[in-house]
């Protein structure tokens, strides 16, 4: 009996399990059933692939999400047990412990929030902000990290972010995507320049930031010309061709 | 843009200038206007896929010219040659429908399978119906050879390289003669005033004829089988004409006009397997009032016969060519030309004709295969919307497949047309696409 996909209505050799033009699966075809035997025995290299592999995408995410957990738990409770029988108590132990927590939160945002951009952003923003703000706490009084840690980590997630964005957007990744980077380098670093001189000054002021920038833009046009009109490969005479 | 020689479809990476006639089209062409016509051959067996998927393979290196993609330049469009293999689909997308623009790689034609279904789809920038099919011939002979039936095919097999140079070339500039003048412009023709379907648009009707039946009824007139379908075609358009009301707008143009394209490499020497067709375009006007069937055919068969001449092309090519070969058209950066091609085409070129009427002729393909394809489909691109119905033409052994391309809410065009070959004692049998 032939084995017909039912989808494109071809006929299919023997030894296919999928049709080669839809991608129908001709063991769920009931048309095909003649040949089911055919496919089952195709399939037996399968048993040779290892655990891992046979794992989905979203299984390996989590998997890594799990061992991430057990190595920065473990990490937690190593070193506050050093702390404590050495220190009596705890000391250094609490600027890794508050490290390692925001660092798992962080993984926990990568595993199961890394298409919900926001969630992501904003979540990360808050942990790390968090995270400033126990480190200058842990000397007894809040001083550069509302002023000067948190304004700097915002404006990197807000520049991350937006890169991130255009990134995705961008329909063809190549070159272009170094542009944005450039650029990225280049509007963050006034984004630093003006958090420290605000902090140390109590006004912005910018000099070294700006020339940074401006060195940015010209790298970052050539760059897009590249990508955009004068694409991987591609030469002058044909582009250019009357 | 005289020369087309800074290509060589040989090496790895390449590139061509578009052919004369493929120029227009990536300016016109839109996710309905799509300017991608299909042709089928239909099988009298089921498809076995794997030899298919060989055969559609095997033609790779045969056609390296056709494995581009198209890219914009500063001044023109070009091929180039693209990273994208030669690659099978299933059919069962809308026919005809647009190839990707954004996509760098993506090549210009598609092979569909479908159950007895094996067609191609090309866009018109990359060739014309005799080059498609030209491409679908080999690819049948191989499809069979894999199937293990023994066929010779002298042409190819007997090439010393795997394709000729001249198969990529634009012979529309090496027949080019300077110093002719140009073609007289037209009156505008006559519209057909149906309303247009809401998108997706194209619909496709086809049908069977008995190819004897209607040799017959075309040599009774000693006219040739376009003839006779072109003479039906404006005598139905003149019934259209006549059933609108007296004073509408619609009756304001009362040429009626049918673009036949003509396969050039019948008048010119070439191998050229690009774009190389022009138009005739035989005519009434109804300002002399009501034509008989036999008066039609009349104006058609002189009409046709005086403009195949070899000197009246000339003058058409020469008009055609010379356009692009001025130097301020060919200084104007690419999307201004783009702009000016999109409005010449629609305030001028498709204002001079009422409809289209392709006969890509009777399929010859090796006897050791005929016996195994039952028949052809050719499908016209989607039409404009001021033609919005057209009208292709192919036959094989005794079958001739008429098929009708249509964008408007009305069918009475196709009705009258198949009314009235079966009112002439022609077997009209209506087919389905897939």
């Amino acid at each position: 009996m032939k084995k017909i996909c039912p989808n494109c209505k071809v006929e299919l050799d023997d030894h296919m399990e999928n049709c080669p033009l839809c991608n129908y699966s001709v063991k769920e075809s009931p048309e095909s059933d003649a040949g089911s035997n055919d496919t089952v025995s195709a399939g037996m290299g399968d048993d040779f692939i290892s655990g891992y592999e046979r794992l989905s995408t979203v299984q390996r995410r989590k998997l890594f999400w799990e061992l991430s957990g057990i190595i920065l738990f473990s990490g937690i409770m190593v070193t506050l047990i050093i702390d404590l029988v050495t220190s009596k108590g705890i000391t250094w132990s609490k600027y890794t412990i508050t490290a390692c927590l925001v660092l798992f939160a962080n993984f926990t945002l990568l595993t199961f929030w890394r298409h919900r951009l926001f969630i992501l952003f904003g979540g990360s923003l808050m942990f790390s902000s968090l995270l400033l703000l126990l480190l200058d706490l842990y000397n007894l009084k809040i001083g550069w990290s509302i002023k000067l840690g948190i304004p700097i980590l915002l404006s990197f997630y807000i520049v991350v972010f937006v890169l991130t964005m255009l990134v995705r957007s961008a329909k063809r990744k190549g070159l272009n995507v170094l542009a944005y980077f450039f650029m990225a380098i280049g509007i963050f670093s006034l984004c630093i320049e003006g958090s420290i001189s605000e902090y140390l000054l109590k006004e912005i002021r910018l000099s070294w930031s700006l020339i940074l920038l401006v060195s940015m833009i010209p790298i970052a046009a050539i760059l897009s010309f590249i990508h955009y009109r004068l694409n991987k490969g591609i030469e002058l005479n044909r582009f250019f061709h009357i | 843009m005289n020369k087309n020689t800074h290509s060589n479809p040989k090496k790895e990476e390449f590139w061509l200038d578009l052919d004369n006639a493929a120029k227009i089209f990536p300016a016109v062409r839109s996710s309905e206007h799509t300017t991608v016509f299909r042709i089928s051959a239909v099988l009298k067996q089921t498809i076995r896929i794997s030899s298919l998927l060989k055969a559609v393979s095997e033609l790779e290196k045969r056609f390296p010219y056709f494995r581009v993609s198209l890219r914009r330049g500063f001044f023109w469009y070009y091929l180039e040659s693209a990273k994208q293999h030669f690659i099978t689909e299933p059919d069962h997308s809308r026919l005809c429908r647009a190839f990707d623009k954004s996509e760098r790689n993506s090549l210009l034609f598609r092979v569909l399978a479908h159950r007895d279904h094996i067609s191609v789809e090309f866009s018109h920038i990359l060739t014309d119906g005799a080059g498609a099919y030209y491409f679908l011939k080999l690819l049948l002979i191989n499809y069979f050879r894999n199937l293990g039936i023994k066929v010779d095919n002298k042409e190819d097999d007997q090439a010393d390289e795997p394709f000729r140079r001249e198969e990529s070339e634009d012979a529309y500039n090496r027949y080019f003669q300077r110093e002719i003048p140009s073609a007289i412009k037209l009156t505008k023709a006559f519209h057909i005033p149906f309303t247009l379907k809401s998108k997706p648009r194209f619909d496709v009707l086809s049908a069977i004829l008995p190819l004897h039946e209607i040799r017959q009824k075309a040599g009774e007139k000693k006219v040739s089988i376009t003839e006779y379908l072109v003479a039906v075609y404006l005598y139905v358009l003149q019934e259209i004409y006549e059933d609108q009301p007296q004073h509408s707008f619609a009756r304001k143009r009362k040429t009626l006009r049918i673009q036949v394209p003509v396969n050039l490499r019948k008048i010119y020497p070439s191998g050229t397997l690009r774009n190389f067709s022009l138009f005739i375009l035989p005519e009434m006007d109804l300002q002399l009032g009501h034509y008989n069937f036999d008066e039609v055919i009349k104006l058609v068969y002189h009409k046709m016969q005086l403009e195949t001449d070899r000197k009246l092309i000339n003058k058409i090519i020469s008009r055609n060519v010379g356009i692009e070969r001025k130097i301020y058209v060919r200084s104007i950066p690419l999307f201004l030309k783009s702009m000016i091609l999109h409005m010449k085409y629609y305030s001028e070129g498709v204002d001079q004709y009422s409809g289209v009427v392709t006969n890509l002729g009777k399929v010859e393909l090796p006897a050791e295969i005929s016996d195994y394809i039952d028949y052809f489909v050719f499908i016209p691109p989607p039409p404009n919307k001021k033609l919005k119905i057209n009208c292709s033409v192919i036959g094989f052994n005794d079958k001739l497949a008429l098929s009708f391309g249509n964008i408007s809410n009305s069918r009475k065009l196709e009705q009258k047309f198949l009314r009235f070959l079966s009112g002439q004692g022609i077997g009209v049998k209506l087919i389905p696409n897939r």
